[in-house]
């Protein structure tokens, strides 16, 4: 066997272990490192070269300080005031759902965002007597959503702005307006799909019971609370005058991490210990993975051969976009992006286009395809499971229908987006 | 629990291959049968619509003919024991025994398929360069990966076969409900 073959064979073998779940994800991605060094398609020395350091610092940097922010118990807060706002009208409360699962899975993952907020949710319709499965449902999709808006609103992003050096101005200018237009028409969608809950009638005992929430109470420690507000004030400024002081993601994040640790008065051991580990892991395993086939150039062919069928830059934008949506719709929407950031490089290089155009479909696809199905993002899997704990049931059959249909009016949008984008940046369709 | 599992895979395994070396026999019988009789044509011919014909080309196509039932027990048989022996097989590898959907179960069997050329590559060469025991052990692990290969790909097919059969027979079913529909407005 050829060593192409090999390493064609040990990248299927792990991505089919991410499908297939048999092992963890991060043992998964081990495996299929180790095994392109024991094959010696990757030699020791050229495994360093292969790691995206970038994306491991902007990671752990965030993880640290998100770390932090949530023992402070600052979005906790920050989500009951807003819903008190709402006065327990259904559709007010939906509103500020979406909105506030844009604000927080800004900073944390997917999976922290969905606990918080579904955590809260539940036991808000449980006040209001209100069907908590929409809610938990809309919850998971604005959470995949509002994963576009930034360069470390999640995952791919922390990888594809590392990759590409896409900064925060970059996102404001090419991605904000598709996530407002994204975000308005799932708020649309959803008082039209969800209607039947969102027009029941709230009775003034319930309005009285939410009015006695007390937000304060989610501040544990005030000193901590403080200070975590306002070095996370500060990191969000940093990353939006990035294009002006040119320090990169990866610097304001662990900068950003350290002076959270020296300042806010919380357990450094602690804090570092809750740093999701597994998932700097599976990134470091992922980069060897994808580094192996790389090396044998089984990602050139795969270029050349889209390029060679690639007619115009719309084909390509709706082939990368229909294709990360669908792909992440199956898999992880991590490897989907390792894989395809390396192709969208070569094809940036040999269409000859100038910027980083190819790179925003491809954060939009991956966003839009996590809503497809409840296992296609780990805010779906977590909502699923908040259901079921509090003895209600999403089945696979309701998400989908939600999320199918969502998903497709979210394509046609993205497409009509970047069509415009590509006509307005490039002169012609 | 897993004791009794592999009781009663010893006892319907000990069934069929008892039902397999019989009907083997049997076939064997016929064929020793058609042998011996054969001598006896060997040569010989008949005048049959007008045209010469051996005896003992006769002879076995009624020998065929009589042993077909035969032969199609005996594939029947050889089905039931790869099904046996792969289930048994399968279940000792891990996440086989899982309730899951067929196709995380697809694809668990293709992760298998693939280990097992991963495993290949280093393995067959490594025991040949043993003069003496080599080229036996080599046999030997190559008959192994493959006879697993056989195993993997039937449960593979089977649980492709699963996942489509439902479809195929709602498919079905729908396309008779329509062609009925046409029919009556005809």
């Amino acid at each position: 066997m050829t060593p192409e073959i090999i390493a064609l064979l040990i990248f299927t073998l792990t991505y089919l272990l991410f499908i297939s779940e048999l092992v963890h994800k991060t043992v998964a991605a081990l495996i299929g490192a180790m095994l392109m060094v024991a094959y010696g398609i990757l030699s020791y020395n050229e495994i360093g070269s292969t790691i995206d350091y970038k994306t491991l610092t902007v990671a752990i940097g965030m993880m640290i300080t998100i770390n932090v922010v949530k023992k402070s118990g600052l979005f906790e807060y920050l989500s009951i005031k807003a819903v008190k706002i709402t006065k327990g009208n259904p559709t007010k409360l939906m509103v500020v759902i979406v909105l506030l699962s844009t604000l927080i899975s800004t900073f944390f993952s997917n999976i922290t965002s969905t606990l918080i907020l579904g955590t809260l949710v539940i036991s808000l319709c449980h006040m209001l007597d209100l069907d908590f499965v929409p809610y938990l449902v809309i919850i998971a999709i604005s959470v995949n959503i509002a994963g576009l808006l930034t360069p470390i609103s999640s995952l791919p992003n922390i990888m594809v702005s590392a990759a590409a050096g896409l900064s925060f101005g970059d996102f404001g200018l090419n991605l904000l307006l598709l996530g407002i237009l994204l975000l308005a028409s799932t708020i649309i969608f959803f008082m039209f799909f969800f209607r039947k809950t969102l027009t029941k009638r709230i009775s003034r005992e319930e309005i009285d019971r939410l009015k006695q929430l007390d937000e304060n109470k989610e501040i544990k420690n005030k000193k901590l609370f403080t200070r975590s507000c306002i070095i996370l004030g500060l990191i969000v400024f940093f990353f939006l005058i990035q294009d002006v002081t040119h320090i990169g993601n990866e610097a304001i994040a662990i900068a950003g991490a350290i002076i959270m640790l020296l300042l806010s008065s919380a357990d450094p051991e602690e804090m570092l210990s809750q740093v999701q580990w597994s998932t700097i892991a599976f990134f470091i395993g992922l980069f060897i993975v994808i580094g192996g086939i790389e090396k044998v150039g089984l990602l050139d062919k795969i270029s050349y051969l889209l390029a060679e069928h690639i007619s115009s830059l719309l084909s390509a934008m709706f082939l990368i976009l229909s294709g990360s949506a669908i792909s992440s719709s199956i898999v992880d929407n991590i490897p989907v992006t390792a894989v395809l950031l390396p192709i969208l490089k070569n094809l940036n290089s040999i269409l000859n286009i100038s910027g980083n155009f190819l790179f925003y479909p491809l954060i939009a696809g991956v966003a839009i395809g996590g809503n497809i199905t409840p296992i296609a993002s780990p805010a779906n899997v977590i909502a699923v499971g908040l259901a079921e704990k509090n003895k209600k049931r999403i089945s696979f059959g309701y998400f989908m229908k939600a999320g199918l249909f969502l998903s497709l009016l979210h394509m046609i949008i993205s497409t009509l987006y970047f069509s415009a984008m590509i006509y307005l940046q490039f002169g012609s369709l | 629990m897993g004791d009794n599992n592999d009781k009663e895979f010893l006892d319907e395994f000990d069934i069929d291959v008892k039902r397999l070396i019989k009907h083997l026999v049997q076939f064997i019988v016929i064929i020793i049968l058609f042998n011996i009789l054969s001598t006896f044509f060997r040569g010989k011919t008949i005048l049959l619509f007008e045209e010469i014909i051996s005896l003992e080309i006769i002879l076995l196509i009624l020998f065929g003919l009589l042993s077909l039932p035969l032969v199609g027990r005996l594939v029947a048989d050889t089905r039931i024991l790869i099904a046996l022996l792969s289930s048994f097989i399968i279940k000792r590898f891990p996440g086989m025994t899982q309730e899951v959907h067929p196709l995380i179960r697809i694809f668990r069997d293709i992760v298998y398929i693939i280990i097992l050329f991963l495993v290949s590559v280093p393995a067959i060469p490594l025991f040949s360069q043993y003069m003496v025991f080599g080229y036996h052990v080599t046999h030997i692990v190559s008959l192994l990966l493959l006879a697993l290969l056989v195993v993997f790909l039937y449960d593979l097919s089977k649980n492709i076969f699963q996942l489509t059969h439902g479809h195929l027979k709602e498919a079905a079913a729908h396309f008779l409900k329509i062609m009925d529909k046409l029919n009556k407005k005809k």
